[in-house]
Formats: structure tokens, sequence, C-alpha cells
């Protein structure tokens, strides 16, 4: 799958914001301003037609690293390439050919609809914007075709549809399409499941799973849901307090973790199958804001295998058996 | 031993023009220390059922007929003074926003005690600040978050501080409904540890009501598997989520991964869904509630209504082709 080059490489980005408010910092001082590191120096590279999977607890920066991608954030740091070409670059040349090359898909289908508008309206308007198809008719066939596809028949009721007259799985299915017709070459779908029922989520992930292997779309997949995120991507990047701690295969990172969060975190995703024995890691604490990131290993204070020196030796990502690790212990 | 008995427990909300009927004779016999998890897609009226169990529907938009008997007393039929009597000592409740449980104006350990206070007026000050710390204790918490404010708490630290306070006055049965949903996944699995190892020690019987069952897999004994105000499966864990038998129930499994799978193409077994939405309440259909939905129907589906039909390993099934 890797011969080609990739179509989307994310070089050392960095995301810092600036918080204004009181915060009191672990050694006790108090500050008025503090930089919160969501996304603190993350690299990766994702290939046409690939399915990368970020997975991490909330607050560890996985949607800022989305928004980042399709610059909805631009960087504090580093570079968002596309085929070579930086993102910031292609989106000032040409704001409407850059949304067409890279789509998001949000979590809430509600609120990425226009509650006043018909499905049809909504989605020829999008086609109209970019110049997709010669007239509306030509539209209308286009879009129904692709209702169609996905299994939301019959179009032509469909697109007489307002937004609350469908249900989550449907909008979502419709919002993917919408992304879909642009013909974009990378998508990011951030927690696009985790609003819906368990019996409509089944839809979206085929849905993407097969954008991506016949259209050949690079797909980035944010979830929590670690069982979920293994099934569909081919890689996954588990991150934590804005860093990238475990990179690798799906079935490699998640059926044998070796960072010790990534084991952390595996073992205490609960799993469907009453008969699973697997017995959750016990760890203590919760996620360290952003804001006041340890000097040494950002994990350490919660690491249940750390040792004193962890809190001081600054960790990078190291290349082991396939994977990238940021942990110098393993 | 049974603890709570639940016999054709309905619940009719009362609309401007219409009655919908979230609850639908729904009967369920919870024995004493037996963890149950009732699992449900939105408006399938878990939640419903629990309100109603708690007497927290209003009479002027709810009728709730049938009964639930908790230890001999009927929750249903009870009045206001009796229920006060039962509500935090012998049941309790653990909702999913913990933060919105509490005054932001004041501090923990002020609010746990005015609970405390106003079921033991008698009780002294000394006395309910060694009760609140030993609460706090319980569910791993230092003593100091009595004196802090609920913003200064995190999601799975205030969730900690409901789940202490519903522990209280020792309830024989704690309900927690959607209590973890909001957490994450890590937060999640260690406070539900945590539960279940106080369960054992308190000798409390658990209901958990939430729309992920792989929380139910993982933490409870016994499963009900809700749809549309009726109860379709229920029986352990076990038996139920490894090979279940109504086709609602195998429908929502479809939609989960199997944990052992490859990464490679061709071995991955496609997720299914379930087609269609939930019927409308207001005006249901005659026969199965799941028969429209269902990709194993047949005309006797659409006509005749069917029951609860015990299995040989133990579970009762609500479908046709099981005898119901």
């Amino acid at each position: 799958m890797r011969e080609t080059a990739p179509v989307l490489c994310v070089e050392n980005v960095r995301k810092h914001y600036v918080s204004r408010k009181k915060h009191r910092m672990r050694d006790g001082r108090v500050v008025r301003k503090a930089a919160v590191k969501s996304v603190d120096g993350v690299s990766l590279t994702l290939f046409d037609g690939e399915i990368l999977g970020v997975i991490g607890e909330s607050g560890c920066g996985k949607s800022t690293l989305g928004r980042l991608i399709v610059r909805l954030e631009s960087p504090s740091d580093g570079k968002v390439l596309y085929r070579g070409t930086e993102a910031e670059t292609l989106y000032k040349k040409d704001k409407l050919a850059f949304r067409r090359t890279t789509q998001m898909v949000f979590q809430n289908p509600f609120e990425t609809f226009d509650p006043r508008y018909t499905i049809g309206k909504t989605l020829i308007h999008t086609l109209r914007l970019h110049r997709i198809g010669a007239d509306d008719a030509e539209r209308i066939s286009l879009i129904s075709a692709q209702l169609e596809q996905a299994g939301l028949t019959p179009a032509k009721r469909m697109l007489a549809r307002y937004p609350h007259e469908m249900s989550g799985g449907q909008l979502q299915r419709v919002s993917i399409i919408r992304s879909l017709m642009l013909g974009p070459e990378v998508i990011v779908a951030d927690e696009p499941v985790s609003m819906l029922d368990i019996s409509m989520r089944a839809d979206i992930i085929n849905l993407l799973y097969a954008s991506a292997r016949r259209e050949r779309v690079g797909l980035i997949f944010i979830s929590h849901d670690i069982s979920l995120t293994r099934y569909i991507s081919d890689f996954i990047a588990v991150m934590y307090l804005g860093n990238i701690v475990e990179y690798g295969k799906a079935s490699e990172v998640v059926g044998r973790p070796m960072h010790p969060y990534t084991k952390v975190l595996v073992s205490n995703s609960p799993s469907a199958d009453p008969l699973e024995t697997r017995q959750p890691i016990m760890i203590i604490g919760e996620p360290a804001t952003p804001i006041d990131v340890p000097e040494g290993c950002v994990f350490s204070p919660r690491c249940p295998e750390a040792v004193p020196e962890c809190a001081f030796e600054k960790q990078e990502l190291r290349g082991i058996d396939h994977r990238l690790i940021r942990c110098s212990r393993v | 031993m049974t603890l709570l008995s639940i016999r054709d427990l309905c619940v009719d909300y009362l609309a401007q023009d219409r009655t919908v009927r979230a609850v639908d004779r729904f009967s369920l016999d919870i024995p004493k220390g037996e963890s149950f998890g009732i699992v449900g897609e939105s408006g399938s009226g878990k939640s419903t059922l629990i309100l109603a169990l708690m007497g927290l529907l209003s009479k002027r938009k709810a009728l709730v007929t049938g009964s639930a008997l908790l230890d001999g007393a009927d929750l249903i039929a009870m009045s206001e003074d009796e229920r006060r009597a039962v509500r935090w000592k012998k049941m309790s409740i653990v909702f999913q926003n913990a933060m919105n449980s509490f005054s932001p104006v004041h501090r923990i350990g002020k609010m746990m005690q005015d609970i405390y206070f106003a079921h033991c007026p008698d009780s002294a000050k000394a006395e309910r600040r060694t009760r609140m710390e030993e609460l706090l204790g319980l569910v791993g918490l230092p003593p100091r978050v009595c004196d802090l404010y609920p913003h200064e708490l995190s999601g799975g630290m205030m969730q900690r501080v409901n789940i202490a306070l519903s522990l209280m006055f020792n309830p024989e049965l704690l309900i927690m409904d959607e209590a973890t949903t909001a957490l994450d996944v890590v937060t999640q699995t260690q406070i539900l540890k945590e539960i279940a190892q106080l369960e054992e020690k308190l000798d409390i019987t658990r209901v958990m009501v939430t729309h992920d069952i792989s929380v139910v897999a993982s933490s409870c004994e016994n499963v009900v598997v809700m749809y549309a105000g009726r109860c379709l499966e229920v029986g352990s864990v076990k038996t139920v989520l490894t090979k279940p038998a109504h086709p609602y129930t195998k429908g929502l499994i479809g939609g989960f991964p199997a944990e052992d799978e490859e990464g490679s193409d061709e071995e991955k077994r496609p997720l299914t869904s379930i087609p269609g939405t939930l019927p409308d309440l207001g005006a249901v259909p005659a026969g199965c509630i799941f028969e429209p939905r269902c990709d194993q129907s047949a005309d006797a589906c659409k006509s005749a209504s069917v029951n609860l039909a015990s299995l040989d390993d133990g579970r009762k099934v609500r479908c046709r082709r099981y005898g119901g």
C-alpha cells in the first residue's frame, strides 16, 4: 500500500493556546496566564486509502490534531503538508480547492446542517459552491445516486426532508456523503459515531471504511472507542497530553500494547464479550491538564511502571519492532 | 430472596391530545445481591422505568400503574411521605450528569451534610463531619474534598462524590442511571471496579441503566434488553450476550466488532446495523413491537402479541419463534 508518496504529512506540529484564567501549578505557584499545550509536537504520515485511528482520553489533543489537519486551526509551530505542499499555502491560494482536498466529519450531525434547509438544498448548495455539476438537475441526480448507494432510499424523499426529520444515523451518513461528493483526498472523522445508538453505528463505520477502500480516501478516525478504532483502522496512534506515545499497526498496538499508557488504556476498555477475562490495570489519578505538563515523561506521574528518572528524562519516539514508542523503559 | 419485584409496570406520558406508553407491562424480579444491567437505545424507556421506581415522575404528566415491591412495600402505591423514608435509606440513585447534581455555590461537605441532616435531624455536627469523611474515604477521595466546590473537582471525582452520597444510609438497592457514561474509559472502568468491591463489602444490589452493552458485559451478572418500553430478553450476561436469542439483541451485538479479529481486509466481518427506527409509542402496532425492523419476521408476527417465554437456559425472550 505504501509504494507511493504520502498524501498527508504532519511534521512536528504544535498548538498552544493561551489561558487567561488563574491556575495553580503543581509547585504551588499561581499564574494568571498559562500556555495550554493541546498538541505538542506530533508527526505522522497518511497514505492514500489508509485508515489511521487516533485514540486517547478526553483532553489528550486528538480533536485539536484533527482540526489542525483540516486547518480549522493554524498550528503554532510545525507543518501540515498535503502532497508536499504546506496546508497554509494551499489554503491561502484557494480556500475552496483546499476544502475539496480535505474534509471533516463532526461528532454531532444535527449541528452541521442548517435546520431550515432541506437535505436536498444543503447538498445542492455545497455542490454549487464548488462548481460540481452543470446545473441543479445534474446535481440532484449525482446526489441521489450517492444517497441510494449509502442505503438512504428512496433518495427523492430523503432530499425533501429537514434535518430534524432524520435519525442521527441517517443524518451522519448524509454528512459523510456531503464530504465524499467533493472528492477529498483526506477525511478527518472526529468521533463520528459516539453520539449514535449502537443499531446505527455499523452503517457509518461501513460507509467510512468503504470510502477509504474504494475511493482511496485517506481517513483519520478519531475516537475514544478502542475496539471500534481497532476494527476500522490500519494503523493506530495513541495520544496522551498532546503527544503520540505509541504508533503502529492497529492489531498490534491493541493486541500487544507496549507503552505503559497503551497497556492501561487497552486493559481498561470494556469489552462486549462477557467471557473476556482481561484484568484492568489500576491507575492513580486522572489525566493532568495540558496546562502544567510534567517536565520529563508526560505520563510518569500516573505510570504504573515509572522509576524516579522518568520524571526528568524527556522521552522521544523510538522505533521498536515496526512501531514507534515514547518510553525509554520498553 | 427477591429484593425488588416489578409486576406489570406501565408508564403513560400524558401529552396534550394523546398518551404515549413509554413503559409497557414491565415485569422483573431482582434477587438480593445480583447485579442487573438494563440496556436499550435512546427512547427505549429505560430511564422512565427508573424514574417511575424512584417516584420522580410528575403525577400530572405521567400515569404509573402496576406494582414494584421493594422488601414487600409497594413503591408505586406509596405516599410521598412513605417514599421519603425509602429514598436514600433503602434505595438510592446516581445520575449521569455529576456536575449538575450539586449546587455550584456550596461546598461539597455542606451539601452532603444537609442531606444527612434532613434524614437524621438529631445528629451532632461532629458526627456528620466524620460520616462525610468516612464516605469519601470509601470511594477513594481525601477528606479535604469536603471543603471544595464542585468546579474544583474533575468529572470522575464528582461522580465518586455522587456515589459516596448514594451510599450514605447503606441502601440495599443502588440504581445507576448512565452514571459512568460521561466519563473517560479509564476512569469509568476504575470506578466500576471500585463499585464492585463496595457492593460486596456493603451488601448492595446494583441496577445499572446504560446504552453501552460493553459496560454491562464487564460489570453485571444479568442483563435486561429493553426496546420501545418492553423487555425483549432477560437472562444472565453470559448466556444473553454470547448467544443472543432475540433478533434485536442479535442486531445490537452485530454492531460490535469481535475482539479477536485480525486486521486483514478479507477476514473482517462487516458490522451490521438494524434498519429502521423506533416505532411511534403513541400508536404501536398490534403484533410484535420489533416486527417492522426484524429480519426474521413472518405474517404471524404482525397480528398476534407476544409474551415473554422462558427458555431452558434460564433466560426469557419475547419472540414468537421461541414460543412467546
